[in-house]
C-alpha cells in the first residue's frame, strides 16, 4: 500500500509534523561513537518503489551542517534525475542522446524526472513556492538538474538546518547509469542530493560559494559526507541490495520494506530485482554481498577472488577498507546500463556467462571499482571539476592490481595467444588516440574535446603516475597514494594538495634530488600537452689514430707502431623528439661484454656519451627498464650496431605460414 | 562399406599421385613466399637495430605490437595488402588446378601425365570459376539466412532490448551445427557438380548443379558419410598440429616452422583425398544415375 496515499488528504501542516516523527532525527544526536566523517548532509528517505507506473514515491528529510563561519540564504539541490527528462538536457547534449537506449526511450516514453512536491524547513517555512531551476555551468534553459532553494530562514555559521520534503520521480527506461529495464531496477542519483557548501578555502574556493553542478555526461560525483537511513518499499519477491548495511526488513502485505543504514558516505544507491540470487562471504572481517542473475552464478569464484586481491593490495598500502560491508552487482545483460560503477559500498562489474577466464573484463572491474572506494568515494574529490583525482588514480592502481596477480602481460586478455596487460592496455589506450595531445589532464570533465575524456582521464594519468613511479621507485609512489589517503579521508582534496603531498613525500625520502618539489613534473604531465619521446639516434666507432710524435721529452719520439692495441673513440648520440624532459638512465654495451649506465636529465635536445677504449660500443639503450610509460615510441629507445636479422627472418617465416594457411582456406571455398 | 572405399580410394589416388601433391604444395610456397619476402627487408629496415625487436622475439609482446603498427604501421599495410594479392592470385590458381586434378582423378589407375593435367586446367577453368562464384553466391545466401535466423531467434528485435544472453547462446548452440551443415552440404553439392563437369564434359552448369543435387540428396546418406570423413581427417590433423605445436613451444624455431609446413602440406593432401574419394564414389556408385556420364578420357579441347 502506498504510504503516501495515506498522508495526501492531510493537511500540509499535519503532514509534516507527522513526517518530522516518522523520519530519523538528526543523525547527530543518534550517534554516541565519534564518526568517521563530520556528516554535514544526512538523509532519512522512505521511498516507495511503483513497479506497474514505474515511479518512485519518497519523503526525504536532509539534515545540513553549515561548516562554514558564512551565513548560508540558499540551498542547492541536485535533481540527476531530470537529466533523462528530454533531448535537450545538458547530459543528453553531451553525451549525443542516451546511446544505444534512445530510441527505446523516445518509443516507450521512458524518460526519467523528478518533481518535488512540497518543501519546508525545520520552522514550518514553505520552501516550495520559491525554489526554481538554475544552470550554473552552461546556462541550457532546458536543464533541470539543479535547484536553488532560497531560504526564509538562512543557516548561520556553525549552525544546521533540517529540510523536509515530498518528490515523486520517474525512472528512466534503461538510461546511463540509472534506471529499469524489465524487473531490473538500478537506482543511482535518484534522489534529490544536496551540493557542497565549500567554505573559503576548500579546494580553490576563495569565498564560501556552494558547488552544485549540473549533471553532466562524463562524471557525476561530488557530494559531502553524511549518514543516510533508507526504507525502500516494493514488492515483495524483489531482492534489494544497496549502499549501506541491511538494518531490518518488514512484511507489509504484498510489499517488503528492506531498511539500510550507511554511514560516512558521499552517496546512496541501490537495486533491485526479482531474480537476483545472492552469494555471501567475509574477508578481512568485511561482510561481501554478491547479487548476481542465475546464469552467472558459476562466475562467482572469479568474482571473489578478484574483489580478495583488491582488499588486500589496498589494505596493504592505504589502510583497511573503513566500511563494514560492500555489495558487489552483476547486473544483467538488459541492465548492462548499469554496469562497471562505483557507490559508497556498493559496485558493480559486468560480464556474459560464456566470458573466458583469459577475458578478465569482471576482475578489472571490480578491483577498479573497489579502488574507488578509497579514492574517489572516501578520498572525495570533485569528479566533475577534476576527474583525474580519483578516476585517473583508480585507474592506475587497477592497473597495478590486475598486472600484480594476474600478470603484467596477461591481466587484461590471455586468450588464444593473444596477451596483453593492463598497463599495456592504457599504454595502447593512449597512444592510441587520434590526437593525444587533445587535451590536458586537468581540465574540467565537459570540456574535453572529441571523445578524449575517458583516455586523457584515465590512461594518460595512469601512464603519468607509472611514470612517476619510474622515477620515484614504487614505495616513495605509495607512501605518496597513503598520505594523501590519510590526510584527505572523508574530505574534499584537489589536484592542488595532491601535487603538494607528492612534493613533499619525495623531498623528505631524496632530498632536491628531483628539486625542490615536483612541479616541474606535473606542470608537464597534468597541465601540459606535451609528448615524450626519446631515441638513440647514433652509435659511432672510430679508431683513433695512434698517438705519434714528440711529447714531455723532445729526444723521445714515440712511433705510431709503438702503441699496438686499436684505440676507439665510440660515442653514443640521443635525442629528445618530444616536449616532455625526464631524467633517464642510459645503458650502453660494450664488444667484451662491459655495461656502463648514465644518467640523463634528459633536458637538452641531444645529448652525447663519449668514451675512448680497446671496446666498441655495440649497443645503447634509454630508459633500459622503461620506467618513463609516457614514451611513446619504445622501439626507437634503443639501437644496437649488430642487426637482428635472424629474428626479421624468423618473423618474415612466421608471416609466410600464416599466409601459407589463409590461402589454403581461402581455396576450400573454390 | 562404399564411403570408406572411396576414403580410401581417395588416400590412394591422392599418393598415386605425390607429385601432383608435391606441386600443389610448391605453387602454395612459392605464392606465399613472394608475399612473406618483403617483410624481411622491412623489418630489418625499420626495427631490425632496435633492442625492443630482439625482445619481443621472445614471445607476444603486445606493448611492441602496438609501437610498431603506430609507427610503422602504413608500411606494413603495404606488405599485407601485397599478400593478400597473392591470396587472390592463389584462389584464381586453385580454380585453375581444379580442372587439371579432376582430369587426373578421372582415369583411375593410369599414370600421371603433366600434359594430360594441363589440359584438364585450362580446358575447364572458365567453368570451375563460373561455379566458384556461384557456390561463393550461394554460400554467402546461406549465411545470410542463417544469421538472420540467428538475430530473430538469439537477439529479438534490438541488441537493447535483449533480456540476457542466454538465448543468444542457445541460438547459437541449435543454429550453428545447422548451419555447419547446410555449409557442409552446400561444399558437397559444389564438389560434386565440378566432379560432374568434368565428366560430362557440359558447358552448361545449370546440368551439373543440378545432377549435383540430384546425385546428393538420392544418396545423401553415402555423400553426407564421405565428407564428415573427410572433414574428421581435417579435425584430426589440424589437432594433431596444435598438440605438437605445444611440445615445440620454447623449443627452436626451424622446428616449429617444419612441423607448419608439414600442416600446410597435410591440408592439401586432404584436399586431394576430399577429390579423390568423391570421384570414385561418383564413378562407383553414381556413375549408373548420372545423365550425361562419359567413362574415359575427356574430349579433346574444342
Amino acid at each position: 500500500m502506498d504510504v503516501l496515499l495515506i498522508f495526501l488528504p492531510i493537511k500540509r501542516m499535519a503532514f509534516f509534523a507527522f513526517l518530522s516523527l516518522l523520519l530519523p532525527l538528526p543523525p547527530a544526536l543518534c550517534h554516541k561513537e565519534q564518526p568517521l566523517s563530520s556528516r554535514i548532509a544526512s538523509y532519512g528517505i522512505q521511498v516507495r518503489l511503483d513497479t506497474a507506473g514505474r515511479k518512485a514515491y519518497a519523503l526525504q528529510s536532509l539534515h545540513w551542517k553549515n561548516p562554514s563561519s558564512d551565513t548560508v540564504r540558499e540551498l542547492q539541490f541536485h535533481l540527476y534525475y531530470n537529466a533523462f527528462r528530454n533531448t535537450e538536457s545538458t547530459f543528453a547534449k553531451e553525451r549525443g542522446g542516451f546511446g544505444m537506449f534512445t530510441e527505446a526511450m523516445k518509443a516507450n516514453c521512458g524518460w526519467g524526472w523528478m518533481d518535488i512536491r512540497r518543501m519546508q524547513d525545520e520552522h514550518g517555512n514553505d520552501l516550495t513556492r520559491a525554489m526554481h531551476y538554475f544552470q550554473p555551468d552552461d546556462g541550457n534553459a532546458a536543464d533541470r538538474t539543479v535547484l536553488r532553494v532560497p531560504l526564509p530562514r538562512p543557516v548561520l555559521p556553525g549552525g544546521s538546518i533540517r529540510v523536509d520534503m515530498e518528490w515523486v520521480s520517474g525512472i528512466p527506461r534503461a538510461a546511463l547509469r540509472t534506471g529499469y529495464q524489465l524487473d531490473y531496477y538500478f537506482m543511482a542519483q535518484w534522489f534529490p542530493k544536496l551540493g557542497v557548501y565549500e567554505p573559503s578555502g576548500t579546494r580553490y574556493a576563495e569565498k564560501g560559494q556552494w558547488n552544485c553542478r549540473q549533471y553532466h555526461g562524463n562524471v557525476e560525483y561530488y557530494a559531502d559526507f553524511g549518514l543516510y537511513e533508507v526504507d525502500i518499499t516494493l514488492p515483495a519477491g524483489f531482492k534489494v541490495g544497496a549502499s549501506g548495511l541491511l538494518t531490518g526488513v518488514k512484511q507489509a502485505g504484498e510489499n517488503r520494506t528492506w531498511s539500510f543504514r550507511a554511514e560516512d558516505v558521499i552517496d546512496f544507491t541501490w537495486t533491485a530485482s526479482p531474480h537476483f540470487v545472492e552469494v555471501e562471504e567475509e574477508y578481512r572481517g568485511i561482510p561481501l554481498r554478491l547479487l548476481f542473475y542465475p546464469h552467472h552464478l558459476h562466475l562467482a569464484p572469479r568474482y571473489l577472488q578478484a574483489i580478495r586481491h583488491a582488499i588486500d593490495f589496498c589494505a596493504e598500502r592505504f589502510g583497511p577498507y573503513p566500511y563494514p560491508g560492500l555489495t558487489i552487482v552483476d547486473p544483467p545483460l538488459h541492465g548492462a546500463f548499469s554496469s562497471a560503477m562505483e557507490y559508497p559500498m556498493l559496485i558493480t562489474t559486468a560480464a556474459v556467462c560464456l566470458l573466458p577466464e583469459g577475458v578478465k573484463t569482471p576482475e578489472i572491474l571490480i578491483v577498479h571499482e573497489f579502488v574507488h572506494q578509497y579514492f574517489g568515494q572516501i578520498a572525495a574529490s570533485n569528479e566533475q571539476e577534476e576527474a583525474w583525482l580519483d578516476e585517473g588514480i583508480t585507474n592506475y592502481y587497477e592497473a597495478r592490481i590486475m598486472d600484480e596477480y594476474y600478470g603484467s602481460r596477461t591481466s587484461t586478455i590471455d586468450f588464444m595467444g593473444f596477451r596483453m596487460g593492463n598497463m599495456e592496455s592504457n599504454r595502447a589506450d593512449f597512444f592510441g588516440l587520434p590526437n593525444p595531445q587533445v587535451s590536458e589532464i586537468a581540465r574540467t570533465s565537459w570540456q574535453f574535446q572529441d571523445d578524449s575524456y575517458h583516455t586523457i582521464t584515465y590512461s594518460k594519468t595512469t601512464l603519468l603516475l607509472r611514470s612517476l613511479e619510474g622515477l620515484i621507485g614504487t614505495e616513495t609512489l605509495d607512501e605518496i597514494m597513503r598520505t594523501y589517503f590519510e590526510r584527505w579521508k572523508f574530505h574534499h582534496p584537489c589536484g592542488r594538495d595532491f601535487t603538494a603531498i607528492a612534493s613533499e613525500v619525495v623531498f623528505r625520502k631524496y632530498g632536491p634530488l628531483f628539486g625542490q618539489n615536483l612541479d616541474w613534473f606535473f606542470e608537464q604531465g597534468l597541465y601540459g600537452t606535451g609528448m615524450c619521446d626519446y631515441a638513440v639516434a647514433s652509435i659511432s666507432n672510430n679508431p683513433k689514430p695512434a698517438r705519434a710524435g714528440v711529447f714531455e721529452d723532445p729526444g723521445d719520439c714515440i712511433l705510431p707502431e709503438t702503441e699496438r692495441a686499436q684505440v676507439y673513440e665510440s660515442g653514443v648520440t640521443l635525442h629528445r623528439l618530444g616536449e616532455l624532459h625526464f631524467p633517464v638512465e642510459v645503458r650502453i654495451r660494450f664488444e667484451d661484454g662491459k655495461t656502463v649506465t648514465e644518467q640523463w636529465d634528459g633536458r637538452a635536445r641531444s645529448k652525447e656519451f663519449i668514451y675512448e677504449g680497446v671496446s666498441k660500443i655495440t649497443s645503447a639503450e634509454i630508459d633500459p627498464e622503461q620506467k618513463i610509460a609516457l614514451d611513446k615510441n619504445l622501439i626507437n629507445n634503443s639501437l644496437s650496431l649488430a642487426p637482428e636479422r635472424a629474428g626479421a627472418r624468423k618473423r618474415m617465416l612466421q608471416f609466410l605460414l600464416w599466409v601459407q594457411n589463409v590461402m589454403q582456406s581461402v581455396s576450400v571455398l573454390v | 562399406m562404399k564411403p570408406l572405399t572411396a576414403y580410401i580410394m581417395g588416400w590412394k589416388a591422392s599418393l598415386q599421385h605425390k607429385g601432383m601433391w608435391l606441386a600443389l604444395y610448391g605453387f602454395n610456397l612459392l605464392l606465399a613466399f613472394l608475399a612473406a619476402i618483403p617483410l624481411s627487408g622491412f623489418l630489418s629496415k625499420t626495427v631490425g637495430q632496435s633492442l625492443a625487436f630482439a625482445r619481443s622475439l621472445e614471445g607476444f609482446d603486445y606493448t611492441f605490437l602496438r609501437d610498431f603498427m603506430r609507427e610503422y604501421g602504413q608500411g606494413f599495410g603495404q606488405i599485407v595488402n601485397h599478400a593478400i594479392g597473392y591470396v587472390a592470385l592463389y584462389l584464381l590458381l586453385s580454380i585453375l588446378l581444379m580442372g587439371g586434378i579432376l582430369h587426373v582423378f578421372r582415369q583411375w589407375g593410369e599414370p600421371f601425365r603433366r600434359a594430360g593435367f594441363w589440359q584438364g586446367c585450362t580446358r575447364y577453368f572458365w567453368r570451375m570459376l563460373r561455379l566458384a562464384v556461384y557456390f561463393l553466391l550461394l554460400q554467402g545466401l546461406v549465411l545470410a539466412l542463417f544469421g538472420f535466423i540467428f538475430y530473430k531467434a538469439g537477439i529479438g528485435s534490438s541488441l537493447s532490448e535483449l533480456e540476457t544472453e542466454v538465448p543468444v547462446i542457445q541460438a547459437a548452440n541449435f543454429i550453428l551445427p545447422l548451419y555447419l551443415l547446410a555449409a557442409i552440404l552446400v561444399f558437397m553439392l559444389h564438389d560434386y557438380a565440378k566432379i560432374h563437369v568434368v565428366h560430362a564434359d557440359q558447358r552448361w552448369l545449370f546440368r551439373p548443379i543440378w545432377q549435383a543435387v540430384k546425385l546428393v540428396f538420392r544418396n545423401f546418406g553415402k555423400a553426407a558419410l564421405l565428407y564428415l570423413l573427410n572433414v574428421a581427417s581435417f579435425l584430426l590433423l589440424t589437432a594433431l598440429y596444435w598438440w605438437l605445436s605445444g611440445l615445440l613451444k620454447g623449443g627452436p624455431f626451424t622446428g616449429s616452422f617444419l612441423l607448419g609446413q608439414a600442416f600446410v602440406a597435410g591440408r592439401i593432401g586432404l584436399k586431394l583425398v576430399n577429390l579423390g574419394s568423391a570421384t570414385w564414389l561418383y564413378q562407383q556408385a553414381f556413375g549408373g544415375v548420372v545423365k550425361g556420364y562419359k567413362k574415359g578420357p575427356p574430349n579433346s579441347p574444342s
